[in-house]
């Protein structure tokens, strides 16, 4: 199955850093050049002077040596000018990738090249169903770019804000749940299919359940992976359940919501210290929720949030403001809608990968579901040979080859 | 001119001018370093790399050229 990766290690960002500080080191070593320079057109000053450089006959010989040196067509004005024009290249060329890639136009060319089949294929379902709903769906399933367009066109992120501050968030309840026993929360992972099976294991608990495992290696030391489920209720009022929408309509926006405080107590009550490598996990909300975490435990310094791995989630307005330590991998179905909902692509920065791929369901759920959809395309990552991905996975090894697993649950719900 | 101070500004122009191939090799060794570390793509590389390289050589070239100049001079200066 084919992916498509963004960001990374080898990605834009990164690439475009790198001609930036080529372009640097090319301009120090003109810098050096110049001054070599400097240094043989003062001697060539000083010959027959009172400084003792004065050697009779021979002092044309030496005017001979130093001119070759320092003048319009030294070795030394040859190689800083061939220095200086790569410099500026190199900066130019940034610059100007920087601008096209950065261009909204990208989006809309982007957008507008599926849009002829997905119109096609919104056709064809609607004649064979009679269905307008499925129709939709399919549509935008197959150009889910639309959604990034429409998104950005509505009043909805103006929205989001006031009504966010309609719905009531509470304070978090975290209740631990006991070890899980299960095989599969005993088995430490050795891949992206097996850490985003654990979440899948976790999304099909009660509503609120999030888990903290310790992997612990050989030699003793552990690692954190902390799984976090997405959206089990869509209320708006108040409801226990910490998932519901007051979650989503703050976590979008990247604030800190009763959700990711659950997450940090149970970590703190799971025993995770600020010297354990944590990754979160996330699924869609979870993945927001996860996004915000990393980002407020990089500032209390509480936890060490090495890894973020999300699944689904629209993350695109939030996870640039991750440290450049926290590595991310962000999972998005080609048809899924959900990660789109922010109406941004996620940035890319060589600390954020993300991949898209996947299969279309042509149904909004089906494309967003972690088995249908994020598992597969888990399974294509762990096969690919892209460098990004491999650097991503290679920083994550902590995490993946370790000998035994402790799982334990946590619910999380909210109080008022 | 006595010989003994014009061999010693000799050997003092000398000693700088090797001090500046050695900083100029050392600046050349850092581009090829940081060119091996490089996150490039790869329609850029085509460009870049061949460019980066003939850029390094002209510095070792320079460098060069400023050592044999300093053996040149210490040696013209003991002539002289």
């Amino acid at each position: 199955m084919g992916i498509k990766v963004t960001g990374g290690a080898g990605g834009t960002r990164a690439f475009l850093d790198d001609l930036v500080g080529m372009s640097h080191l090319l301009r120090t070593a003109v810098a050096t050049l110049t001054q070599a320079e400097h240094l043989a057109e003062l001697g060539r000053l000083q010959i027959g002077g009172c400084s003792g450089l004065d050697m009779g006959p021979q002092n044309h010989r030496l005017d001979d040596i130093l001119a070759a040196l320092s003048g319009p067509s030294s070795v030394t004005r040859h190689a800083a000018t061939s220095a200086d024009a790569l410099a500026f290249l190199a900066k130019f060329a940034a610059d100007a990738y920087a601008n096209t890639d950065n261009g909204l136009m990208h989006m809309f060319t982007s957008a507008l090249s599926s849009l002829p089949v997905a119109l096609v294929k919104g056709g064809g379902r609607l004649l064979t169903t009679g269905n307008p709903i499925d129709a939709v769906q399919q549509v935008l399933t197959a150009d889910p770019e639309l959604v990034n367009l429409a998104a950005d066109a509505s009043p909805l992120p103006q929205l989001v804000g006031p009504a966010s501050e309609l719905c009531d968030d509470g304070y978090p309840i975290v209740t631990e749940t006991g070890i899980d026993d299960s095989c599969p929360a005993m088995t430490p992972p050795r891949s992206l299919n097996d850490i985003v099976s654990g979440l899948a294991e976790r999304n099909d608990g009660a509503s609120g359940e999030i888990s903290v495992s310790f992997v612990v290696a050989s030699d003793g030391s552990r690692h954190a992976i902390v799984d976090i489920p997405g959206t089990k209720s869509w209320s708006p009022g108040h409801t226990s359940d910490i998932t519901s929408l007051a979650t989503n309509l703050r976590a979008i926006q990247g604030r800190p919501t009763s959700y990711e405080q659950g997450v940090l107590d149970a970590m703190s009550e799971a025993g995770v210290t600020s010297h354990d490598d944590v990754m979160l996990v996330g699924h869609s909300e979870g993945g927001m929720v996860a996004v915000d975490a990393a980002r407020d435990a990089a500032v209390s310094g509480q936890f060490h949030v090495s890894h973020v791995v999300t699944a689904g989630a629209p993350i695109g307005k939030t996870v640039g403001s991750l440290p450049h330590t926290v590595q991310v991998l962000a999972l998005e179905d080609r048809g899924d809608v959900v990660p789109r909902l922010d109406g941004a692509d996620n940035p890319d920065r060589p600390n954020i990968t993300t991949v898209s791929g996947g299969p279309d369901h042509g149904s909004i759920g089906a494309n967003h579901n972690l088995s249908g959809s994020y598992l597969p395309l888990a399974r294509s990552v762990d096969a690919s040979d892209n460098v990004s991905v491999r650097q991503f996975m290679a920083g994550a090894a902590g995490f993946l080859d370790d000998e035994s697993m402790v799982t334990e649950r946590f619910v999380i719900t909210r109080g008022y | 001119v006595p010989t003994a101070t014009r061999i010693l500004a000799a050997h003092q122009l000398a000693a700088s001018l090797r001090e500046q191939a050695d900083l100029i090799r050392a600046r050349a060794q850092h581009l090829g370093t940081a060119g091996a570390d490089l996150r490039w793509h790869s329609s850029a590389a085509s460009f870049f790399r061949p460019s980066l390289d003939e850029a390094i050589g002209r510095l070792l070239r320079a460098a060069a050229v400023f050592d044999a100049s300093a053996d040149e001079i210490t040696a013209l200066a003991l002539v002289g």
